[in-house]
């Protein structure tokens, strides 16, 4: 074949390869840019080279076959430069004579050789290549939103694989400083360390998002549990709820345990140095204003004559100490010492009861004897509300590092049962007795049952209210380890959340 | 051997060089005879196409147009003896062919010989044809056709090439006896002679007001005309433009089942297989006078009014739409490139 033949024909493949290559890569960019964005819009995520492999499958079939159907063979070029040029035939009478000698085919052949020669440089035109640029463009198009679209932010599939990342290590290690740096015990520090550590043990590796959240949230149910396990004010003010006079008592308690009720605010451990500052103060004012109500009111009692029943008068007020501190035995803590202290002041003014009321060695064996309790016991409390803050604050922080949802953890429960909204809330003699067949709970939640149920380990009956947060995390235990099968540990996991973030109690509706 | 291989070596040269010479040879014929015929370019050139290509022509043309001149002036350039016969209706076939006649010789003997008719000639120019006889016509016609005369038992062949240009005087049609199809299609062409133009007519009066003489001058014999002709059959044609030519007389058929829509409206008879035979000849010829070494679709398409004209019939549905049959021929040319060539 000629040259000039070879080298049109040349022209023609560069062009055939050139459109295969527009036509491979648009469609590859149009396919990964269809799957790419069907699957953020599902939020459903695969591993990026998937996404390379079919785009490269793609572009190698849309490609591979434009060529297979525009690739330039001999007489498909004669046709083109015949049509293009106007040649009369020539180039195709000449490819498909090649092989004649005869002197006309010969001749031929130099005529069309001729022509070739001469023939004007070709000028690619718009025309000739628009639909190209147009499905280019259109794949761009595809290809590029498909991209720059984010992904939905909504939690990733429970199912994903996480890995723990230096950040969180290091976020956790910071707690843990504060922790030490911290009021806390020494025991409930070594505690609390503990279980951050193991936390941090367990979740190196890649775990999927359920597991981590589970790990986390036991964690969170074991330092709950030893943090407040010091706390004692619930266990008492159980038991002085239940002696009228003490009532207020146990209301104040409660009040300034409360002002640090789970928000999600404590977050920072400047934060919680602040508002431990404050705590004392605070504490000691309610309790000041308390007992001033209290210490009227009993002054007011016991201004009183020995004829009119003082003795009788501070005799109740004895009893019912008593009465609350033979159930209180088994627990230990500044709040029981004052509590203690304090009857033992009221006993010893008993003992002198004899003398008259007016006398001032009363008077001021009285006063001290209040004086003093509300200093210990303010000073307890503290202890106490101190202990509740750190609680709240290591499992909004644990929350935040780890990116679980506050309604995900275990409710902190800081309400005493029966006791009333707070300070200064007047008793409602009207107010209907608890259905104990209901749940556990302040306000309109319902956070479990307050049936009894046996516990082994306690060898006693108990209110699965209180043994809930135990068995929570033992559950949560058992699924990190993996001894659970998926469709179980999912079962429980529904069971306990629901309980933790209570259930509205359809008779009250309002949610503390 | 070696003056065997030296023979054959000089006839390919001399082939290439035949090549290469033919369209220069057909130039010089042309100028040759536009030195006495004003115009006409496209009558000229296929009146040669079909002498090169062996056929015969049937000019349609009012008087005066110049057929006469141009057949003298074409056997005058191809250095040709040219015979001109008038068909009237008293024409004999003998009239045409020649007839034996008795005749002492020096002796006194009476012989019978055969005294040739106007036919015997390389060029004959049959002046409007359709005024003869069907039986003058049937004469003629077979000597069209099989170049060759038998009288009496006897055959005489007809010098090569021979050519027969003849002609219909499309005006007066009183008194004629038009060709049956059959006959027509022995003719390779029909061409259609119009009335000069302005300008042509200028020309003409200006060139006869200096003299009525033919001026051309012989460019080449009757034996270069017979390796003209033979080099043209060598020349190639693709199986595309061969298909497309087929087509092409193919959908000039009605009834046929495959044929074109245009044939199936305007069309009573096709063409004949001759027409195909008649188009891929010239076609050839056509393209050598052009330059070219191959038979293109241009080709095809120019020749096809000139072979198909006289040869296919149309029906009232042309006279109705005012198609003439050149309307036809050229919707059928359009209708074969659609169909995908």
């Amino acid at each position: 074949m000629s040259e000039s033949f070879k080298k049109q024909k040349r022209k023609y493949l560069i062009k055939s390869l050139l459109e295969s290559i527009a036509v491979g890569v648009s469609a590859g960019l149009f396919v990964v840019g269809v799957v790419l964005l069907t699957l953020k819009l599902c939020e459903l995520n695969i591993n990026a080279g998937f996404y390379v492999l079919i785009g490269l499958s793609c572009a190698a079939v849309g490609g591979g076959l434009t060529y297979l159907f525009s690739h330039p063979s001999d007489m498909k070029v004669a046709r083109k430069l015949d049509e293009e040029y106007g040649l009369d035939e020539k180039i195709q009478t000449m490819v498909i004579y090649k092989d004649k000698e005869d002197f006309i085919y010969r001749l031929q052949r130099e005529d069309a050789s001729e022509k070739l020669a001469v023939l004007p440089k070709r000028k690619i035109s718009f025309r000739q290549v628009w639909q190209y640029v147009v499905i280019l463009i259109l794949a761009i198009a595809i290809f590029i939103p498909a991209l720059a679209i984010r992904k939905n932010s909504v939690p990733a599939n429970g199912n994903d694989l996480v890995e723990l990342s230096a950040t969180e290590c290091e976020l956790v290690e910071q707690l843990i400083g504060d922790i030490n740096e911290s009021e806390l015990s020494d025991g409930v520090k070594a505690s609390t360390v503990s279980v951050l550590r193991n936390l941090l043990a367990n979740l190196e590796g890649e775990h999927t998002e359920r597991s981590r959240k589970a790990a986390v949230v036991a964690s969170i149910s074991f330092i709950d549990t030893s943090v407040t396990s010091e706390n004692t004010y619930k266990k008492i003010c159980t038991e002085l709820i239940k002696q009228e006079p003490l009532k207020v008592v146990s209301d104040t308690v409660v009040d300034g345990i409360t002002m640090f009720k789970a928000d999600g605010t404590i977050l920072s451990y400047q934060k919680v140095k602040d508002e431990a500052e404050v705590i004392p103060d605070y504490v000691f004012s309610l309790f000041n204003k308390t007992f001033v109500t209290a210490e009227n009111s009993l002054r007011e009692t016991l201004k009183i004559s020995k004829d009119d029943g003082f003795a009788e008068k501070l005799t109740e007020y004895d009893t019912a100490f008593e009465n609350a501190l033979t159930n209180s035995e088994s627990y230990t803590g500044g709040l029981l010492s004052s509590l203690k202290s304090f009857k033992s002041a009221l006993g010893e003014v008993l003992e002198k009861s004899g003398q008259s009321f007016a006398e001032a060695t009363l008077q001021n064996d009285l006063n001290a004897g209040f004086a003093n309790f509300v200093q210990t016991f303010s000073a307890a409390v503290s202890n106490e509300s101190y202990n509740c803050l750190m609680a709240e604050y290591i499992r909004n922080r644990l929350a935040k590092i780890f990116n679980v949802p506050l309604t995900d953890l275990p409710s902190l429960r800081y309400g005493v049962e029966g006791g009333s909204a707070g300070i200064g809330a007047p008793e409602d003699p009207n107010e209907e007795k608890k259905d104990p067949s209901g749940g556990m709970g302040e306000g309109g939640l319902i956070y479990g049952s307050d049936d009894e149920i046996y516990d082994h380990e306690l060898g006693k009956r108990v209110k699965y209210g209180e043994v809930i947060n135990k068995y929570y995390g033992d559950v949560l235990n058992l699924i990190l380890e993996g001894n659970l099968s998926e469709e179980y540990a999912t079962a429980l996991d529904n069971y306990f959340s629901l309980l933790m973030g209570g259930v509205q109690d359809t008779e009250k509706g309002n949610d503390k | 051997m070696a003056s065997k291989i030296k023979e054959t070596v000089e006839s390919k040269t001399s082939n290439e060089e035949k090549v290469k010479n033919f369209s220069i040879s057909i130039n010089k014929i042309k100028e040759e005879i536009h030195k006495d015929v004003v115009g006409q370019d496209d009558i000229v050139d296929n009146v040669i196409t079909a002498i090169i290509a062996g056929g015969n022509v049937l000019l349609e043309g009012v008087p005066g147009v110049g057929k006469t001149r141009l057949v003298r002036s074409l056997g005058r350039t191809l250095s040709l003896p040219f015979s001109r016969i008038q068909f009237t209706p008293d024409l004999m076939p003998s009239d045409v062919t020649g007839t034996n006649v008795i005749e002492k010789d020096e002796r006194g003997r009476m012989n019978t010989v055969f005294r040739r008719g106007p036919i015997f000639a390389n060029l004959v120019l049959a002046d409007e044809i359709n005024r003869a006889t069907p039986k003058t016509q049937a004469a003629m016609l077979e000597v069209m056709q099989e170049h060759k005369v038998t009288v009496l038992n006897d055959t005489y062949n007809m010098q090569e090439p021979f050519f027969v240009l003849a002609t219909e005087n499309p005006i007066e049609q009183d008194g004629t006896y038009p060709l049956p199809e059959a006959q027509m299609d022995r003719f390779m062409f029909k061409l259609l002679m119009q009335f000069p133009s302005q300008k042509e007519l200028a020309d003409i009066v200006n060139m006869t007001q200096v003299t009525l003489d033919e001026s051309a001058e012989a460019v080449v014999d009757g034996k270069t005309i017979l390796e003209m002709r033979e080099i043209a059959k060598t020349v190639p044609i693709i199986d595309d433009v061969l298909k497309y030519a087929i087509n092409l007389i193919s959908y000039t058929h009605p009834e046929i089942a495959e044929t074109s829509a245009t044939a199936r409206k305007y069309i009573k008879n096709g063409a004949s297989p001759r027409a195909a035979q008649a188009i891929v000849t010239s076609a050839k010829v056509r393209a050598l006078m052009r330059g070219n070494y191959n038979v293109s679709y241009d080709d095809i398409d120019a020749l096809a009014r000139p072979v198909l004209r006289h040869r296919i019939k149309t029906n009232y549905n042309a006279v109705n739409d005012k198609l003439t049959v050149d309307d036809v021929i050229g919707q059928l040319i359009a209708e074969t490139k659609k169909s995908g060539k």
